[in-house]
């Protein structure tokens, strides 16, 4: 027992000793949180004054990218300041394909005997579609055909055009030949721009797979071919040239042109409409506005013909690995972007091509909708409707334009997002001044009428959703580089039976049962299966703060997905803002259903997609982050309760109320006022927040505590928006156009600073390639360096033609990436020719592509054999050589040994001979040396006192002429003082005089 | 000076005139936005691009809906978008419909665009649009042109009577340089010289919309202190265009004065009262001054009349949105209501303008008769 007490009375000294020690010392120093500045203003900066104000220094960055080329490329060359760039848009020449006559036949007819049975070339028929119900043919003509065969029908006939030919699918194709896009990126562009020859492109990461689909069209400009089919196809068509322009059974074939005047797109248009002018084609070129421009292209039918093409331009949004939608917009009918845009009542456009059967649009929504069983068919179908797409060239591809950003050069922690640019929400993470605390931003608005902060149906523009973004943080974003989703507050796991298999929901996961308005287990609602399951941590969301302060717990994630759920399913709510019913009722029926376990939230939904992270991109449809419960029910209560505000802009236009947005102070009041005035009550939203099993994610003081919260924010800030995010948003005035976000700081908050910098794309260093042999193997090494797991692709095209003739993988070895060419490809090639070597690196770190040409040279493999043999002789020969020069080498030193001796010994004879005989010599030259050297330095002294003499006299002369000069110039230069000031002051008296008799005529 | 019946008479057969040809304008401008189809293009393309966004979003990959039920959607949602723009009724009825709202400005902006260049949002009505607009318009234009008229209605006939002095030809080359110049060029170089390079006025002039919200709300709440404070802010905001706008303006006022001026004080009957013996003072406020009262006063009460249309791009320049702005953006957007409300209003200040001058002829100009 004593021995005891000694221990504890030690133990209890030592505490005593090491507490205050152990207090006394420093906390661990923890890394800052949340961003790298304290403060941004962020403010509108229009486009006319970006480059005085970045260069004043009122603004560190710009973050609208539109600004003209001129004015980039100046800011480029401007000390101090720096241009940010990103493939981010897309521009190209859309044209009108519509037919000028539509009629039928009776029967089941084919193109061609549809143009037997007219008549007419079979050029001239755009399109068949039998009726088999009225066992008729429809047919669409792109000239008018007239007379008619007996039992025809005519359904349209234009009275606008006698004959269209970009109507016709062969000349639509040649058009890309006459798009000089060489000289306009270079001219036009400035270099602002990557060249684009159907709609995917070096710029999108899905291009590796379809690059050398691709090079197949890499189409150059080439005037002559293009003139010469061009101008076969007209004739074949029936078109005759009369007096240099095209005509069509007597008429003049006219081309309105669409030209848009904003941007580059204007030179560009006349470039083109020169083009077609050039062709015989009479152009007429309307050089429009947005507005007036959408309004005839979009906005007429295009059988109207009121324009014949436009010049095309669209936004690109982040980068993404796998990317159906540029072929479904651009190439096929599902989004409705082909001519008459899926108008019923417009003539559409219907595709002309099929490979296997089947169209662009066929493919395209096998893409789109993931209607494939793994990833080869998936690009299978991609890469065929790729190619009938630019075998239709219902669009003439140009250039994906690069959106240019201008920064000063002392901005650091950028990440050059290489979709999104500045715009990536990453930036605002990152970005600070050196020795400065806050930054400024200048975007071409702060807000607009349609400028919307509420999460049912707002955030519909850049203005809005760019400074938001830095305000909130994502469940799952892009990588900058990759276009891969990835987990940016959360990670995830992924696990799925599909395409063709379910997995099984467990029992005690949720959904929320709209018609009950409760939360319900999913197996009472017949939700047992699904396709795929992620599993998100949530624990970098749950616990840490709001920035107000309030907690972020589970009723935050599950009582905002109950709400949005029940905008979608409640019945009576979907009568009120159907809209939101319209876009995200679909998606939600997608989500099975949810379980919360731990700080893990398990989402169950019905997609798959052969890359895993992008079904956890699909499951964050249940996932709600940005806003706070409470907010979430403010927002429900105005829009569906009382009734004063729209939630979208569908509503607000149609009841004539305001669309609801929580950073205009009459909003956010209204909704702190019903929280404050007891409108908006816990009872009423309880149920939201209520579990299967009666637990309840938050309590009544809870719920009052965050409506202090909410209330005292509105009071600081004057707005209603309360997020996560490295940022608060502090301030927001739509008059001023100015918002103001601080830096939040708690120590909850889990990331500091976050920048990528710039990618750093694989540099392909080296191609070494060897003579081809045609007929035997080989093999070329490509020496690329980058980060990442490097992949290389090759193709081989005729420089000409751009046939591909093969194409593959290239091979890690120690050397370097290894492109093996096997006999049977070598076999393809031609003997004593030059082909295009297309290689195409990137790696898994940045998936953009980097492309570089070679040239290789063939030969014929048994030319290649002889070489070999003759280079065996060689070696042969070489060795013999070798052992002769040895054997030479030796016989000479011999022979230099047995001479040297006797030449040494001839020598020194030949020596003692000479010195006998020079020093005679030497003393009778010398004495006449002597005399010479004598009587020389007499002259010359006598020459140097008269050249001395003639010197200073030269010189007395020149210093007194220089005086003169200077007297005579002061004078001259006092006369002239005097004539320019009496010249100015005539001219102003002049000037006056002019102005008095002028003024006094008017 | 009393009117007799005969000029009431007169008067009010003016008052009808102009009352009738303000209710042509309407009729011409509603016929010009109906008839030719303006405005239902412009609609047109609206819809399809709503209509468009909300196929793409209806399209998303994972869509369970059938490309049949979608079509079915996109068709309702078309309808709805046609009933909201109301292009389900015929351009006469649509267009011709506003006039009569139109007189009581009981219209409503149709396009966000038109109101969010104002800085407001949707519903909004027309009247309260323009009486946002208007008092911004005023505080730069309205007011330049007042202060020209201050400096010129002086000035002019002064520089009339000094004809010839050094003072008469540096006005006459002033104003020779202003009308070579575009307001809205001035108005930029002000903004790079002042805003960016000297730093002594703002850069960006769109605050200036907060400040007068907050001036005028202040004076609302009587709240004298406040409104001063922030009419500290407002001259900060607007020193430079009210000067930019003053001097490009002034140059003209002072040579139309003075023209004015110069054509009577040569007249025949100035000779003459001089030639009586009359003092000076007496042949200018008598003989000079009570005769160029009229033309001047034409020019001025017309000028100001005919600010209040604003600056297109001089308040572009400023980023300033007044009335100049308001009418472009409401035409570009084919924003017909709009359009009718700043025709009217216009239409009717210049005509109101127009009026009043009868009557003051008659006043100022014993000569005048109706």
């Amino acid at each position: 027992m004593g021995s005891l007490l000694r221990i504890l009375t030690t133990l209890s000294l030592i505490l005593l000793l090491v507490l205050p020690i152990a207090a006394a010392l420093p906390a661990p120093v923890e890394a800052q949180k949340g961003p790298a500045v304290d403060r941004v203003e962020w403010f509108r900066v229009p486009i006319a004054d970006v480059e005085p104000a970045i260069k004043a220094g009122t603004i560190d960055l710009y973050i609208f990218g539109r600004i003209p080329g001129d004015m980039a490329a100046r800011l480029a060359a401007t000390p101090g300041i720096k241009i940010v760039t990103a493939a981010a848009g897309l521009t190209d020449l859309g044209l009108n394909p519509a037919p000028v006559h539509i009629i039928k036949l009776p029967g089941t007819l084919t193109k061609e005997a549809a143009a037997l049975a007219l008549g007419v070339n079979p050029l001239l028929v755009r399109y068949v579609k039998p009726l088999p119900a009225e066992r008729k043919t429809e047919i669409e003509l792109c000239g008018i055909v007239d007379p008619l065969p007996k039992g025809a029908e005519e359904i349209f006939k234009s009275d606008k055009a006698t004959f269209n030919p970009f109507c016709i699918r062969e000349l639509r194709f040649e058009l890309n030949y006459v798009f000089d896009r060489e000289t306009i990126l270079r001219e036009v562009y400035r270099g602002f721009a990557n060249i684009k020859y159907t709609f995917y492109g070096p710029d999108d990461p899905t291009y590796t797979e379809l690059a050398d689909l691709i090079a197949k069209y890499a189409f150059g400009y080439d005037f002559e071919r293009a003139k010469r089919r061009i101008t076969d196809i007209m004739m074949a068509a029936g078109a005759d040239l009369v007096g240099g322009k095209w005509h069509y059974k007597g008429k003049r074939i006219d081309i309105i042109g669409i030209i848009r005047v904003e941007d580059e797109r204007l030179l560009l248009g006349r470039a083109f409409a020169l083009e077609l002018v050039k062709l015989g084609f009479n152009v007429i070129p309307s050089e429009l506005a947005f507005g007036p421009a959408i309004s005839i292209v979009y906005g007429t039918n295009p059988i109207d013909f009121q324009w014949h093409f436009y010049t095309e331009g669209w936004g690109k949004g982040v980068l993404d690995r796998w990317d159906p939608g540029n072929l479904a917009q651009f190439g096929a009918d599902i989004l409705a972007y082909l001519p008459g845009w899926g108008e019923p009542e417009y003539w559409n456009y219907k595709h002309e091509l099929t490979i296997d059967g089947k169209n662009a649009s066929d493919y395209a929504r096998k893409a789109w909708y993931m209607e494939v069983k793994d990833k080869e068919e998936w690009l299978d179908a991609l890469r065929k409707g790729t190619e009938l797409a630019i075998l239709e060239s219902v669009r003439i591809w140009g250039f994906a334009t690069h959106d240019k950003w201008p920064v000063r050069a002392e901005v650091k922690g950028l990440t050059v997002d290489l979709g999104a640019g500045l715009r990536s929400p990453y930036n605002c993470r990152g970005w600070f001044v050196e020795g400065k605390k806050d930054i400024k931003v200048g975007h071409l608005w702060v807000w607009t009428a349609t400028t919307v902060w509420n999460t049912y149906r707002g955030f519909r523009d850049v203005y809005s959703v760019d400074p938001a973004r830095c305000t909130y943080d994502f469940v799952v974003w892009r990588h900058p580089f990759t276009g891969m989703p990835i987990g940016f507050r959360t990670t995830f796991t992924v696990e799925t039976a599909g395409p063709e298999g379910k997995l099984k929901v467990p029992d005690d996961a949720i959904w929320w049962d709209a018609e009950k308005g409760a939360w319900v287990y999913a197996k009472d609602l017949g939700r047992a299966e699904a396709t795929s399951k992620v599993v998100f941590d949530m624990s970098k969301f749950l616990g840490a703060k709001w920035h107000n302060g309030q907690t972020i717990t589970w009723a935050d994630l599950l009582g905002t997905l109950a709400l949005y759920l029940d905008a979608a399913y409640n019945a009576e709510k979907a009568k009120i803002e159907g809209e939101y019913v319209r876009v995200y009722k679909e998606n939600f029926d997608t989500v099975v259903a949810v379980r919360p376990v731990g700080n893990n939230l398990e989402v169950y939904v019905n997609f798959w997609h052969f890359e895993p992270a992008y079904i956890a991109d699909w499951a964050t449809w249940a996932t709600t982050t940005s806003l706070p419960f409470e907010l979430v029910a403010g927002q429900d209560y105005v829009g569906y309760v009382s009734k004063e505000r729209a939630l979208s802009l569908t509503r607000a236009g149609a009841v004539g109320i305001p669309w609801l947005s929580l950073v205009i102070k009459a909003d956010a009041e209204l909704i702190v006022k019903h929280f404050t005035e007891g409108r908006i009550k816990y009872d009423d939203y309880k149920k939201f927040l209520t579990m299967p099993d009666g637990k309840a994610l938050m309590t009544a003081d809870e719920w009052a505590s965050r409506v202090r919260a909410l209330s005292g924010w509105f009071a600081k800030t004057g707005t209603a928006w309360i997020s996560n995010g490295p940022y608060m948003l502090t301030y927001y005035s739509s008059e001023e156009q100015k918002l103001i976000l601080e830096a939040f700081r708690d120590p909850t908050y889990p990331f500091g600073p976050i920048a990528y910098g710039e990618a750093a794309p694989v540099s392909i260093v080296a191609v070494k390639a060897p003579l081809i042999p045609v007929g035997g193997s080989t093999e070329i090494i490509v020496d690329a360096r980058g980060v990442g797991d490097i992949f290389v692709k090759y193709l081989i095209r005729d420089p000409v033609t751009k046939a591909v003739v093969a194409s593959g993988s290239a091979e890690r070895a120690r050397e370097g990436f290894v492109i093996k060419l096997p006999v049977d490809v070598t076999t393809l090639l031609l003997p004593y020719a030059v082909y295009e070597l297309l290689i195409i690196a990137y790696s898994s770190d940045v998936t953009l592509p980097t492309e570089v040409i070679a040239r290789i040279q063939t030969v014929p493999a048994e030319l290649v054999e002889k070489l070999a043999d003759v280079g065996k002789s060689v070696e042969e020969l070489d060795e013999r050589l070798r052992a002769i020069n040895e054997d030479l080498l030796k016989r000479i030193a011999e022979v230099r040994g047995a001479l040297s001796e006797d030449i040494a010994k001839s020598v020194t004879l030949l020596s003692d001979t000479f010195t006998k005989a020079l020093e005679g010599l030497g003393k009778a030259t010398g004495d006449s040396i002597r005399a010479l050297g004598t009587e020389m330095g007499r002259s010359l002294g006598d020459l140097r006192t008269a050249t001395e003499d003639r010197i200073s006299g030269v010189e007395r002369k020149l210093a007194t002429d220089i005086q003169t000069v200077g007297a005579t110039a002061e004078a001259a230069q006092s006369t002239a003082r005097w004539a320019l000031i009496v010249g100015v002051v005539n001219l102003i008296i002049l000037l006056a005089i002019a102005g008095m008799l002028f003024m006094r005529r008017i | 000076m009393p009117l007799d019946r005969r000029s009431l008479r007169v008067i009010a057969f003016r008052g009808l005139t102009l009352t009738i040809i303000l209710f042509i304008i309407l009729l011409l401008t509603a016929v010009i936005m109906g008839a030719t189809g303006y405005d239902t293009i412009i609609l047109n393309a609206i819809i399809h691009e709503e209509v468009r966004a909300y196929r793409e979003e209806l399209s998303r990959p994972g869509s369970p809906h059938t490309p049949e039920e979608r079509e079915k959607m996109v068709k309702e949602y078309r309808e709805q978008l046609i009933s909201i723009y109301g292009l389900d009724k015929p351009w006469y009825l649509r267009t011709m419909s506003l006039i009569p709202k139109t007189l009581i400005l009981d219209l409503h902006v149709t396009h966000d665009e038109v109101a969010g260049v104002l800085g407001l949002r949707r519903p909004l009505k027309a009247g309260d649009a323009i009486a946002v607009a208007l008092p911004r318009t005023i505080l730069m234009i309205t007011l330049a042109y007042v202060l020209s008229a201050i400096i010129a209605i002086p000035l002019g006939p002064y520089i009339a009577y000094k004809r010839g002095s050094i003072l008469d030809k540096s006005v006459i080359t002033y104003a020779a340089i202003t009308n070579a110049f575009p307001v809205w060029w001035i108005a930029m170089l002000s903004v790079f010289l002042f805003g960016f390079y000297l730093g002594i006025a703002p850069s960006s002039y769109r605050p200036i919309i907060a400040h007068i919200s907050r001036f005028s709300d202040s004076l609302l709440s009587l709240d004298i202190p406040g409104a001063l404070t922030v009419l500290r802010d407002v001259l900060y905001f607007s020193y430079i265009p009210i000067l930019v706008v003053t001097f490009a303006v002034l140059g003209g006022w002072l040579y139309s004065a003075r023209a004015v001026a110069i054509r009577v004080v040569s007249e025949d009957y100035v000779m003459a009262a001089r030639a009586k013996g009359l003092s000076e003072g007496t042949v200018v406020r008598k003989y000079i001054i009570r005769v160029i009262a009229g033309p001047i006063l034409t020019f001025v009460i017309l000028g100001l009349a005919g600010s209040i249309g604003g600056f297109i791009i001089t308040e572009t320049v400023f980023d300033w949105p007044g009335m100049g702005l308001l009418y472009y953006v409401s035409i570009a957007a084919g924003d017909s209501p709009m359009v009718l409300a700043l025709v009217y209003v216009t239409t009717l200040v210049y005509l109101v303008a127009r009026f009043i001058l009868e009557i003051l002829y008659v006043i100022l100009d014993p000569r005048v008769k109706l």
